[in-house]
């Protein structure tokens, strides 16, 4: 694959972040569109270890998710080019909101497109949902059902279920590499 | 220094915040509204509400803006760094691990186990989109809520663009929800027509700000205010907004006006204050148009508060400290609760005319009236639930814990208890 060039990672990083609307999970379907679909930068198969080690790490999962993608395409000055990316569409709008906009929230247009778009957006993190659990096996299938009703209906953080896979992960690792070596 | 001070909130903001912009939420409002007071709860409200309208990460977007508020440009310029670094620093180290690591098979196992979590992770995201446990800010509102929910998950599951979608379903948006406002000149037309008829309110112009700060027009205001709790509760709501609109159209005259309000039906000192009657001037402030929006950050952090318990509405549940009972498991058919703070003078007062009212002593042996006593002082998470602005305060609730009397006098709660004792 031929080097990533930085401005575009940095413009593909602008449209995502100017479309992320309603939290870093509305990035999901945009990153999966851009990213996999569109450019390849990164494989379908890694689409959900980005996921999972963007979900792990501490801060938003949009920075996370675009300091991942850029660092593995461009290293360093990749990371950059794509945080800055995804954060400048969200710092200039606000800093325009705070400036002159303050009656957002009153604009009734503002009010009705937003009333159509959340609908929409939750639809859109909820359609990767689907295609990520079709190649899985039924077990890993089962599994995220319960993770989900877990986190959803019970209130179970979601910190503690990564650990808890995270060292179920760990212990199966250690005995199948110990029966491997004998 | 602020701008350090901004930086390390908003680094640990970025630090803390595991699994994305809502559970930051918590960690926002510990920085910003408890440890730092740069701003209210109410306040940060807005600014969620506002980073709901506007696209990115909730995280930066309240960094962003809340930088701006309290430290101007370069404000915001540091908190938006701030809460970048960690994850940029984070991040690299964890993806250069995960590359040189990737074909081990620990890695393999744990990312394996890992993966149906983070599944059920985004999963869980959109079921709590869907329903969430505030109605505030609900995302499916109606009908047409699931129509477009449903049309946009066929049409990405069919691989159409999600940023076409996006824009189809705002441009949908627009198309239902969105009244062009036909009644408004309509309604303009009908207050300037009674401006015309009278700005004149008992022989005051109170489209004057002048007017309204005289002494004399602050007495007859007082006596006008008091007469109106005598009357039937939604006329004397009605009236006061009649009036208040009056002034309101020039902006100094409705402030001048909203701070008397406030003055006599708001502030804890007054002898006359009255939740049910501030609302509407709440309100009519917050409609008005002239008024700027940052003077309405206030006011609407008070409509919140006071919305809190109204007279007749279930009175907000909490945990009774020192036992494992909630205060609606509390089973009566009079529940007083009594908030306090044991150094207050007239917090003594009150606790010695609980603990010595015959009336009150009998019907709670009678398993009459439970007395709840609450240490207010102790228990910051009431102040979400309870407007306690002064201590004590003092609720009446009936048996199914709905509010008969709100911050009232404890004589006044002693004698309507009196009353439906002998009854």
């Amino acid at each position: 694959m031929e080097a990533v060039r930085l401005r575009e990672l940095f413009s593909t990083f602008l449209r995502i972040g100017i479309f992320t609307f309603g939290g870093g999970f509305a990035m999901i379907p945009l990153i999966e569109r851009e990213i996999i679909e569109k450019r390849g930068w990164i494989a379908q198969k890694e689409f959900i270890d980005l996921l999972t080690i963007a979900q792990s790490a501490p801060g938003p999962i949009a920075l996370n998710t675009a300091v991942f993608i850029g660092y593995k395409s461009r290293g360093y000055k990749g990371a950059f080019a794509a945080l800055f990316g995804v954060v400048l569409p969200s710092f200039t709008i606000l800093l325009l909101v705070a400036l002159y906009f303050t009656q957002i929230r009153d604009n009734k247009i503002v009010e009705a497109a937003f009333k159509g778009m959340r609908p929409a957006v939750i639809a859109l993190i909820m359609a990767p949902v689907i295609s990520l659990l079709r190649p899985m096996k039924p077990l890993h299938i089962a599994l995220a059902t319960v993770a989900a009703v877990a986190l959803w209906y019970f209130a179970f953080s979601p910190i503690y279920l990564l650990l808890a896979s995270a060292i179920v992960g760990l212990v199966w690792a250690y005995f199948t590499s110990k029966n491997s070596a004998r | 220094m602020i701008y350090l001070e901004l930086f390390i909130s908003y680094l640990k903001i970025g630090f803390f915040g595991f699994g994305g912009g809502y559970s930051m939420l918590s960690l926002i409002h510990h920085e910003v509204v408890v440890s730092h007071e740069w701003i209210s709860s109410a306040a940060l409200s807005d600014i969620i509400a506002i980073s709901q309208m506007t696209p990115g990460p909730i995280a930066i977007n309240s960094a962003t803006y809340i930088g701006y508020t309290i430290a101007g440009f370069w404000g915001s310029v540091i908190a938006t760094i701030a809460v970048c670094l960690p994850s940029l620093s984070i991040m690299v180290i964890i993806t250069r691990f995960f590359l040189k690591l990737r074909n081990s098979n620990y890695m393999e196992c744990i990312m394996t186990a890992m993966r149906p979590s983070v599944i059920g992770m985004i999963a869980a995201a959109s079921m709590l989109l869907i329903f969430p446990e505030e109605k505030q800010g609900a995302s499916m509102i109606d009908a047409w809520s699931w129509m477009l929910f449903a049309a946009a998950f066929v049409a990405s599951l069919r691989k159409v663009s999600p940023i076409k979608l996006i824009v189809l379903s705002a441009i949908a948006g627009i198309a239902i929800y969105y009244i062009p406002e036909v009644i408004a000149p309509k309604d303009e037309t009908g207050t300037t027509e009674s401006a015309t008829s009278t700005t004149l309110w008992r022989g005051f112009d109170i489209t004057q700000s002048e007017v309204i700060e005289s002494d004399t027009f602050e007495q007859a205001w007082v006596d006008y205010l008091y007469l109106l709790q005598h009357r039937e509760p939604s006329t004397a709501a009605y009236e006061l907004k009649t009036t208040l609109e009056i002034a309101d159209s020039s902006p100094e005259a409705a402030l001048a006006l909203f701070d008397l309000c406030e003055k006599y039906l708001y502030n804890p000192n007054s002898p006359i204050r009255h939740d049910e009657l501030f609302i509407p001037s709440l309100e009519v402030i917050l409609d008005s148009p002239k008024v700027d929006s940052l003077l309405k950050i206030r006011p609407t952090a008070m409509l919140q508060t006071v919305k809190l318990n109204r007279v007749g509405a279930v009175a907000n549940d909490f945990k009774i400290v020192g036992t494992n009972r909630t205060m609606h498991q509390v089973e009566a058919p009079y529940t007083l609760l009594y908030f306090y703070d044991p150094e207050c003078s007239d917090c003594k007062r009150v606790s010695a005319i609980i603990n010595r009212s015959e009336t009150l002593q009998e019907l709670e042996i009678d398993n009459h009236v439970a007395i709840i006593k609450i240490l207010a002082t102790e228990n910051n998470e009431l102040d979400s639930l309870y407007d306690l602005k002064a201590l004590p305060t003092l609720y009446l609730l009936d048996d199914s814990k709905r509010v008969l009397l709100k911050d009232a006098t404890i004589e006044s709660i002693i004698e309507s208890l009196k009353q439906v004792s002998t009854k």
